[in-house]
């Protein structure tokens, strides 16, 4: 099948044809959408989420996502209206799974010095507030750079850009503190 | 001006350590799988009146098979294929539930892998054969009938287990590589944590950097990667041998060669070794790490049952081999392969 998406068009003029064709049944399309919005829902529940819980709580969303497209009014829209998705389902994970054990990323930290180190760099980063933890960890985590991060989740530039510096600098702040203690 | 931060260009080694540090948390790029055949319903669409009760028959059933699937022993892992085919019931399959029975097979270029519920992962390396037997909450066991595979577990002991034709391995937490081969010597390797691999009632704890061996009927002692050569290969002939010569000869080798950092492995011999065998044992372990009062050395070379058990303490202590978690929170009955 040769879809009038898979052309020359910048990515968000294809997301948007691809969500309208979405809206129309087309699974093609959606797969395509979910192949470029995957990191993004990836990221976006690691912000919230213990992380042996995030890759079914996005299959979740995607699939929430497939059900309600058709409440989607602007099919330009899609990557706030996935992000928005995917927020309250990391949101309402939590509150009915707050009675849940988790194993937190810190208890399996114990394992290695390497694991210890990526697990104080998330837990720094998931304590930082929400903007400049979901920026930061589609940037640091998910490997998008600034511009690809206002594409998807329908954030300015200048947005991004001052997430990404302002919470590096926490950051930097948040794990210095933790070297020294 | 260079801004790594911004659009990766250029470069920023804190930044690039960061990123590394992380990347253990990325998204892995798998398909998308819809569980259910699903159409797209507008939002005007009306139903028509007497299809409400099949869709509430519908409705109930599929409540019922959700409840059903959350129940000790039916919950689902997940299957996730990194290369090649791997396949599941002689099905290929990207990603995938698995439930008890679900056989997965890899081929010589295939490797997958599972995503255990809240404890960790499994990773089933190529050439495998890999069984899901249980899958509670409380205890996900595996039956690995020939291969390889990588554990990453961080659960209470005994949570997590991997059987083979010839023994079984225990997780204690936290991350080691069993590889089965049918009618040869099959091996596991601890990266993390501490595993117990037993058959009967022969048991050996192999902690964090450090290997062992068996075949259907025995279990090396375990020894540290880092250990000699010399000791290694020693050790490992006095283990395999079939004659007592080759046995004798090993064995004073092996001795001659340790160092106070295989004392942990020394322990392990004499648990294994024939009487006459004992006193050397003992008295090279000894010189490195004494026993402790309540060890008594005519009771070890008697063979009494647990005479050594108060030198294992402090070996672990002395040889910063960190604590093991002792008990779990359930019981492991013996296991005879069959």
């Amino acid at each position: 099948m040769n879809h009038d998406w898979q052309g020359s068009m910048s990515d968000e003029a294809g997301d948007a044809e691809l969500a309208r064709l979405a809206q129309t049944g087309d699974r093609d399309a959606f797969a395509e959408l979910y192949r470029r919005y995957a990191p993004v829902v990836h990221g976006l529940l690691l912000a919230r989420l213990p992380w042996h819980e995030v890759e079914d709580q996005a299959q979740e969303v995607f699939i929430a996502a497939f059900h309600r497209l058709a409440s989607l009014r602007d099919p330009g829209a899609f990557g706030g209206w996935l992000c928005a998705i995917t927020r309250n389902r990391a949101i309402e994970f939590l509150r009915t799974r707050a009675a849940v054990e988790e194993l937190s990323e810190e208890a399996g930290a114990k394992c290695s010095s390497d694991v210890a180190e990526s697990a104080e760099a998330l837990a720094a980063i998931r304590a930082l507030p929400e903007s400049y933890r979901e920026t930061l960890l589609l940037r640091l985590v998910e490997g998008l750079t600034g511009p690809e991060i206002a594409a998807r989740t329908g954030l300015t530039h200048g947005s991004v850009r001052v997430n990404l510096h302002r919470g590096m600098e926490l950051l930097r702040r948040a794990l210095g503190k933790e070297l020294q203690s | 001006m260079n801004d790594y931060l911004w659009d990766r260009n250029g470069g920023d080694a804190e930044i690039e350590r960061i990123e590394d540090s992380l990347a253990r948390y990325r998204y892995i790029e798998r398909p998308f799988v819809l569980r259910h055949p699903m159409a797209v319903v507008t939002k005007h669409a009306r139903l028509p009146l007497y299809m409400s009760p099949a869709i509430a028959a519908v409705l109930v059933i599929a409540i019922g098979l959700l409840i059903w699937s959350m129940m000790p022993g039916k919950a689902a892992l997940t299957f996730v294929a990194l290369e090649g085919a791997p396949r599941i019931d002689n099905i290929a399959v990207a990603s995938a539930k698995l439930y008890v029975g679900s056989r997965i097979e890899t081929g010589n270029s295939d490797r997958a892998r599972i995503q255990l519920r809240g404890i960790g992962w499994v990773q089933i390396e190529p050439g495998s054969v890999l069984t899901l037997i249980e899958a509670g909450a409380e205890r996900q066991r595996f039956r690995l009938e020939r291969g390889e595979l990588r554990a990453q577990v961080n659960a209470p002991p005994a949570v997590f287990i991997v059987e083979t034709p010839a023994a079984r391995a225990i997780d204690l937490g936290c991350a080691y590589r069993l590889r089965f081969i049918p009618g040869g010597e099959s091996m596991i390797e601890v990266t993390d944590g501490w595993v117990e691999i037993d058959h009967g009632f022969e048991q050996t704890l192999v902690p964090a950097g450090a290997m062992a061996w068996f075949t259907v009927n025995r279990i090396s002692p375990a020894y540290m990667n880092q250990t000699s050569p010399d000791f290694r290969d020693a050790m490992l002939q006095w283990w395999r041998a079939q004659d007592e010569p080759t046995r004798r000869t090993a064995l004073a080798r092996a001795l001659s060669r340790a160092t106070r950092s295989d004392a942990f492995t020394l322990l392990n011999m004499l648990r294994r070794s024939r009487p006459e065998e004992r006193p050397a044992i003992y008295d090279r372990l000894a010189r490195f790490i004494p026993a402790p009062p309540e060890v008594s050395r005519s009771a070890v070379l008697a063979g009494e049952t647990n005479a050594e058990e108060a030198w294992w303490p402090v070996i672990e202590r002395e040889l910063g081999l960190g604590t093991i978690k002792k008990k779990g929170p359930l019981r492991v009955d013996p296991y005879w392969p069959n």
